[in-house]
């Protein structure tokens, strides 16, 4: 773990055993995160299906989604959080690329019915459909971004609003699915209506946060776009 | 004719043998104990977060592999996960060599395949244990040396860099049929950059790169 920085892990313990003068420092990052939107701060919302139709017929618009993106992976017994980051595109219907280039280089995409890899220059691809797990995968992504998932038959959808967003709980019903993601979390910006944040989680008390930054809609993204460099 | 033949079988099935048993010891000339340690990771290992391509039976699972050594309890966990951060596996490995599987994708639940990676772990982490049979050489050439235990289930051959002391090599050999071979790059900060697991006659490959 020779440089931490760019291995992207938090100490926590570390963190706070260090130096008071780092909470000091530190403080308005915290003061930040608490001001972050808690579960508690949000109440359901009386009418959701009036909220779905809203955010459903907002998503039909979205025609393309450029964003920087950060994936925290929190490992609860570890208390390790390991974070990547990259870049986002999407085009409608269902055409999508995540570039993760920290800590590792690594490219999905999703294009013409298959996904694409790029792992750190040894490409591959194969069927959606080969791997029913992939196929689930897939299904869940697309349909986050493309905003079906709120009219999904595969979840149980509640909604919360806070005074900035609306967050969707989704609960798989399906049996198979819940073995490896127990709730899904999504947060939607009431001043654009995009989705920012989806918290994935998982029955071990793991879970995956992916924020979505810098997002821009509705720019063209060119086919080559979705293809790799080298 | 058919003792020819027979001959010509027995000589082959002695060569393989021989070959797994004297390999190395050709070149080696047995010294007096040296100063090294016969395990990667040392006694003040916290954790490090490797990039990992696992390829078992003509699949190939790539992502992130992250080993912590619990601060209380100094067991060993596993992880190894997807890009996207899907778990595939969660092993944790105890100070008295107990292994335990904590998850597991279903795709991968393979008595099979948890025996072979628990072996592989077992050899990163721990040292030999139980009666053994040690032996040291050194290679003038190449400037290695070669730590060898033998013990009832198997022997195995620890190849040392003559200047750092560290391994970069690792072999186990159960039975002509059952070879574990572990190559691992330079260190950095005690810690190898890159660390390439094969096994003889098993569908099961490990690569994986310390991440910077």
């Amino acid at each position: 773990m020779q440089n931490k920085k760019d291995i992207a892990l938090f100490y926590y313990q570390n963190l706070f055993a260090k130096s008071k003068l780092l909470i000091v420092l530190l403080f308005p990052v915290f003061l930040s995160f608490s001001l972050l939107p808690q579960s508690d701060s949000f109440k359901a919302v009386n009418q959701s299906s009036i909220l779905i139709q809203k955010l459903d017929s907002f998503a039909l618009s979205l025609k393309t989604i450029r964003s920087d993106f950060t994936q925290e992976k929190h490992i609860s017994v570890l208390e390790e959080v390991i974070i990547s980051k990259g870049k986002f595109i999407f085009r409608r219907p269902n055409t999508l690329k995540w570039s993760y280039y920290t800590p590792i280089n690594y490219e999905i995409a999703l294009i013409d019915g298959k996904f694409k890899i790029n792992n750190d220059g040894r490409t591959s691809e194969f069927d959606i459909n080969s791997n029913k797990m992939f196929a689930e995968i897939n299904n869940m992504i697309v349909s986050m971004v493309n905003g079906s998932i709120l009219t999904s038959k595969s979840f149980d959808v509640q909604l919360f609003e806070s005074n900035k967003q609306y967050k969707a709980v989704l609960n798989p019903r399906q049996k198979d699915f819940k073995r490896f993601i127990s709730e899904i979390h999504i947060f939607f910006e009431k001043s654009d209506l995009m989705v920012s944040r989806i918290r994935m989680l998982e029955a071990s008390g793991d879970f995956t946060l992916i924020s979505f930054e810098n997002r821009t809609k509705n720019e063209s993204i060119a086919d080559s776009e979705f293809g790799f460099k080298n | 004719m058919t003792v020819l033949k027979k001959l010509a079988t027995i000589l082959i099935i002695l060569s393989i043998s021989l070959q797994s048993c004297f390999h190395y010891h050709a070149a080696f000339k047995q010294v007096e104990a040296v100063n090294v340690k016969p395990v990667v990771f040392s006694d003040s290992f916290e954790k490090a977060l490797y990039k990992t391509n696992i390829q078992f039976l003509n699949k190939e699972y790539s992502g992130l592999m992250f080993f912590k050594r619990m601060n209380e309890t100094h067991a060993t966990r596993v992880v190894f996960m997807s890009e996207f951060g899907l778990k595939f596996f969660d092993f944790e490995l105890l100070d008295n060599g107990e292994f335990s599987v904590k998850y597991i994708l279903d795709e991968l639940n393979r008595e099979s395949l948890i025996g072979v990676l628990e072996q592989d772990i077992k050899l990163l982490f721990q040292t030999v244990q139980g009666p053994v049979e040690r032996k040291y050489y050194f290679h003038e050439n190449k400037a290695v040396y070669l730590e060898k235990y033998r013990l009832d289930k198997g022997r195995y051959y620890y190849f040392f860099d003559e200047k750092s002391t560290k391994i970069s090599q690792i072999e186990f050999t159960g039975s002509v049929f059952k070879k574990i071979k572990i190559i691992l790059g330079d260190y950095s900060n005690g810690l190898p950059k890159s660390i390439d697991i094969k096994h003889v006659n098993k569908a099961l490959k490990l690569q994986l790169r310390l991440v910077k």
